[in-house]
């Protein structure tokens, strides 16, 4: 641990370094990342014998200068050609056999799907000639599980003209917990069906989806920048464009009040509890609609048990208008 | 004199490959600027280093290119630590910058007669 004494001494050094750059968040931040690399290097002198005092001068003339790069990073460095010409010049080709199995596979995942349910649906009706037959309809629904979680991570792993390839371990999991998640859904939809007990079939369908859904959601968690350099610096040009459009449109509008409150971006980026509230109210939807489901399959029918799905799907894509396009009302004060 | 020369020689291809000798440090696990300095002056045996200064020039381009992303630790005594982790955008840029070196290697072995 360093001394108080070589403390002040860095601090001392530090201000005196930084006296006259303009105080903004980038000026700010390198101060605060210098001081903690200058504290360890200091805690090494120390170490090696040296005064405080020395150990914080030597400390920040082994740094180097960092004030050509600071100014640097003050400079407001404008894009030198238009994003169609970057876009143009940065433009990957997809490879021919990756166009083909994105393709065929969603085709052949989407006939196991619709073979899979119909052969489910026609087996109360016609008795399964032999014991292979009850598998047919389980295996389809693998087949599609597996075309479709193979196409997500096929796909992630491509480079575009704006992204990297997703990391290979990571793209792999998207592509597992997505197979999982629709085998699971898979395994709901084939729960009239045999070889294996109505209960079973719940319990492997809710296990998958939740399994499906945690594997997402924690490889999503940990998702980091994908963009291409050449598109980050165009969609930030973009957006402060369309920020300084809305901001002179809403000025003219509304006045300086109205421009402040107004931003580019839907409104769940620009309410994050807006959006919140959707993700709640979603889950309450469908944990509705499940129990429902559940409860008419039981007492009436499992050809019901899809009904309250198919009105879940509705009211949420209606929810999601009303929340992210809703128009802002103004304020009264402005009226 | 010679000796002089190598080593100006090797500091020069060391800081004109300094983006991707830092993704490569950051490649294992997520570090704050003086562990970067620190893990490139001990892989070059204490004869060769880059200049912190030189260091945080790179992190402000990489971070700009969004090929690190920073993140400041929770430290309570001393200085906050600003730590920098790697994203998918930086492994694909220092696969690609490997492979690139590799192969420049390769040509310069066969041009200078080197080669094993």
């Amino acid at each position: 641990m360093t001394t108080m004494t070589a403390n002040l001494a860095i601090h001392r050094l530090l201000d005196e370094a930084f006296a006259g750059v303009p105080a903004t968040p980038t000026t700010q931040d390198l101060k605060e990342e210098l001081r903690a690399s200058l504290v360890a290097r200091v805690e090494e002198l120390e170490a090696a014998g040296l005064a405080p005092d020395e150990a914080a001068r030597r400390a920040f003339a082994q740094v180097g200068d960092f004030r050509s790069f600071l100014d640097e990073a003050l400079e407001d460095l404008a894009g030198e050609d238009s994003p169609v010409d970057q876009w143009a010049r940065h433009r990957v080709r997809h490879r021919p056999a990756f166009v083909i199995r994105a393709t065929v596979l969603p085709i052949v995942g989407a006939l196991a799907l619709a073979a899979s349910i119909v052969l489910a649906a026609l087996a109360p009706q016609a008795p399964a000639p032999d014991a292979l037959s009850p598998l047919i309809p389980v295996l389809l629904m693998a087949v599609f599980a597996c075309c479709i979680g193979f196409v997500t991570a096929d796909s992630l792993q491509q480079e575009t003209s704006t992204s990297y390839p997703m990391a290979r371990g990571r793209a792999i999991g998207m592509g597992v917990g997505l197979g999982v998640l629709l085998a699971g859904a898979g395994a709901i939809a084939l729960c009239w069906a045999p070889p294996l007990p109505l209960w079973l079939w719940l319990v492997l369908g809710a296990v998958g989806i939740v399994v499906g859904i945690a594997v997402l959601a924690g490889l999503g968690a940990g998702m980091t920048n994908r963009r291409k350099p050449w598109a980050r610096e165009a969609e930030q040009a973009w957006m402060r464009g369309a920020e300084q459009a809305w901001t002179h449109g809403a000025e003219q509008a509304h006045g300086d009040g109205a421009a402040r409150r107004r931003h580019p971006g839907d409104r769940f980026e620009r309410d994050p509890n807006a959006a919140a509230r959707f993700g709640i109210y979603t889950a309450v939807l469908w944990i509705l609609a499940i129990t429902v489901g559940v409860l008419l399959g039981v007492f009436v029918g499992w050809w019901w048990a899809a009904l309250p799905a198919v009105g879940a799907v509705a009211l949420m894509l209606l929810l999601l208008t009303r929340m992210l396009f809703a128009p802002e009302r103004p304020e009264r004060s402005e009226r | 004199m010679t000796e002089e020369l190598g080593d100006a020689f090797a500091s020069d291809l060391l800081r004109g490959h300094t983006d991707t000798i830092v993704l490569g440090v950051l490649q294992r696990r997520d570090r704050y600027g003086f562990e970067i300095y620190k893990a490139i002056r001990d892989a070059a045996g204490g004869d060769h280093e880059i200049k912190e200064a030189t260091l945080y020039a790179a992190y402000r381009r990489l971070e700009k290119d969004g090929l690190v992303e920073a993140y400041w630790g929770d430290e309570t005594q001393g200085g906050r630590r600003k730590y920098y982790r790697i994203t998918d955008a930086g492994r694909a840029v220092f696969r690609r910058n490997v492979g690139a070196w590799r192969a420049t290697r390769d040509i310069i072995d066969t041009l200078l007669g080197s080669r094993d």
